[in-house]
């Protein structure tokens, strides 16, 4: 059962950011790009409060639906698969240092999908599939994507936290 | 054993790279035609999106519709106005088709490059990586929807499919038309301007239009239509009116920049296009109906 879970509730949130794309008029915007990265928000809460030392759920579950998302949002396959691997890698490689807190998941999340969408950027930018220069970039698109993001750690760190340090606990017991 | 380790990861990150590359690169090349798991993949996840569509859509038209309210006195009175020349028109529009009707059948004409039936569907979802302008219908293959067929609103094109799975379909919006999407149109009430659709202008959010033509007769103000030629779309479907017009960078001919016709960012009901003259046989529909 709680195997089937995390998968789940990924994808609802996967869903869900494509749904509230269609919803939310792009005129209340005002020419910003705000990219939810939900599914990598919460591998990247998996990956600091379950995770051992040398397990890879967060990790995997990242992977895999970043690969769902280039097959279905995108017609390049492997971008997103690029940004979020190797965002997760270096969360799960920085996890070992910091405290395990609030504060920490706050930075966390700001680091990876900062990582994982220059990344996007950089592999689109080389393809050609975006012609904007670096500068229009960070503004139109990476500061509000980041804001767009905690908004969804906020919202998701107090529904999913408890559950997953208990569950580690009952794992390393 | 610690080099073992190292040895191992440097593997891994070498053959993530090569799986990763290849992945871009075959994408890139492919022709956008959908295998089975992908269809499935579109299909679950098309799914998901219908079920979730549903609730949070009402929310967002309740508060829409409040914000309506108050403009609906003025609107009111305007369509009222519009009302009255709506039914003469109509009037016009009925002659006019049984006297077509006639011609054509005078003339032994079945099928023309200007017939299409339409299919409605409604936008599910849109693809949240925005710099792929992208959205998810809800009728498939299984519905009658191929690929490359064009999709339109009341007010004009928005865009072509570019992937049919069984249940959902991914539509690619005119905003994101790139040199792989051409559309073949000319402007309207004159045959002689002849052109290629080519690409998008996000700055100022129009269409790119080069005139193929030799003698360039190019106005501001003129509409821009599919020309049925060189594809799938029928002949005659709004795309949007020239707003200004200028040399390419060579001086030789002549690029238009098009306002698209359908709001591209607020797209809720849309049409399916299916041109008749590409059916070979008539299907049974068409013999049901005549």
């Amino acid at each position: 059962m709680k195997i089937f879970l995390l998968p789940l509730v990924t994808l609802i949130l996967l869903v869900l950011q494509s749904v509230l794309t269609e919803v939310i008029p792009s005129s209340f915007l005002d020419g910003m790009l705000y990219i939810p990265h939900w599914p990598l928000v919460i591998s990247i809460i998996v990956m600091i409060f379950y995770d051992r030392e040398h397990s890879y759920v967060g990790l995997m579950n990242g992977l895999a639906f970043a690969f769902l998302t280039d097959l279905t949002f995108t017609s390049i396959l492997g971008v997103y698969l690029l940004g979020y691997g190797v965002s997760l890698y270096v969360i799960h490689l920085l996890k070992r240092v910091l405290h395990k807190n609030f504060l920490v998941s706050i930075v966390f999340v700001l680091l990876g999908v900062a990582i994982a969408d220059l990344i996007i950027f950089g592999v689109y930018f080389l393809i050609g599939q975006v012609m904007i220069g670096f500068q229009d970039y960070l503004t139109i698109r990476l500061v509000p994507s980041l804001i767009v993001n905690v908004i969804g750690l906020l919202i998701l760190y107090p529904l999913t936290k408890p559950m997953l340090t208990k569950w580690k606990y009952e794992l390393e017991k | 054993m610690p080099s073992f380790l190292r040895k191992r990861k440097l593997i891994v990150f070498l053959l993530s790279i090569i799986i990763i590359v290849s992945l871009i690169g075959y994408s890139l090349r492919s022709d956008g035609s959908s295998s089975v798991p992908a269809q499935f993949a579109h299909d679950t996840v098309g799914l998901f999106q219908s079920v979730l569509h549903r609730p949070i859509g009402a929310i967002a038209d309740f508060s829409g519709s409040i914000s309506d309210i108050r403009e609906v006195y003025e609107q009111n009175q305007v369509l009222k106005q519009e009302l009255q020349d709506y039914k003469s028109l109509a009037y016009e529009v009925n002659e006019l088709e049984k006297e077509n009707e006639e011609l054509r059948a005078m003339a032994d004409v079945d099928t023309t490059l200007s017939d299409y039936e339409t299919l409605n569907a409604t936008v599910i979802a849109r693809s949240s990586e925005r710099w792929f302008q992208q959205v998810t219908i809800n009728k498939g293959s299984q519905h009658g929807v191929q690929e490359n067929m064009a999709v339109q609103t009341a007010k004009g094109m928005v865009g072509k499919v570019i992937n049919a799975s069984q249940l959902t379909s991914t539509v690619q919006l005119l905003s994101g038309f790139g040199a792989e999407h051409q559309v073949s149109a000319i402007v309207d009430q004159n045959e002689n301007i002849f052109g290629m659709i080519e690409g998008y202008d996000s700055e100022n959010d129009q269409l790119i239009f080069r005139d193929l033509s030799d003698d360039s007769e190019l106005e501001e103000g003129q509409t821009v239509v599919t020309s049925g030629l060189g594809g799938v779309f029928p002949r005659g479907i709004l795309i949007g009116e020239i707003s200004s017009i200028e040399l390419d960078q060579y001086g030789l001919t002549s690029i238009a920049h098009v306002e698209p016709a359908a709001d591209l960012n607020d797209i809720n009901q849309v049409k399916v296009v299916d041109r008749e003259l590409q059916n070979v046989e008539p299907t049974e529909e068409e013999d049901e109906e005549s």
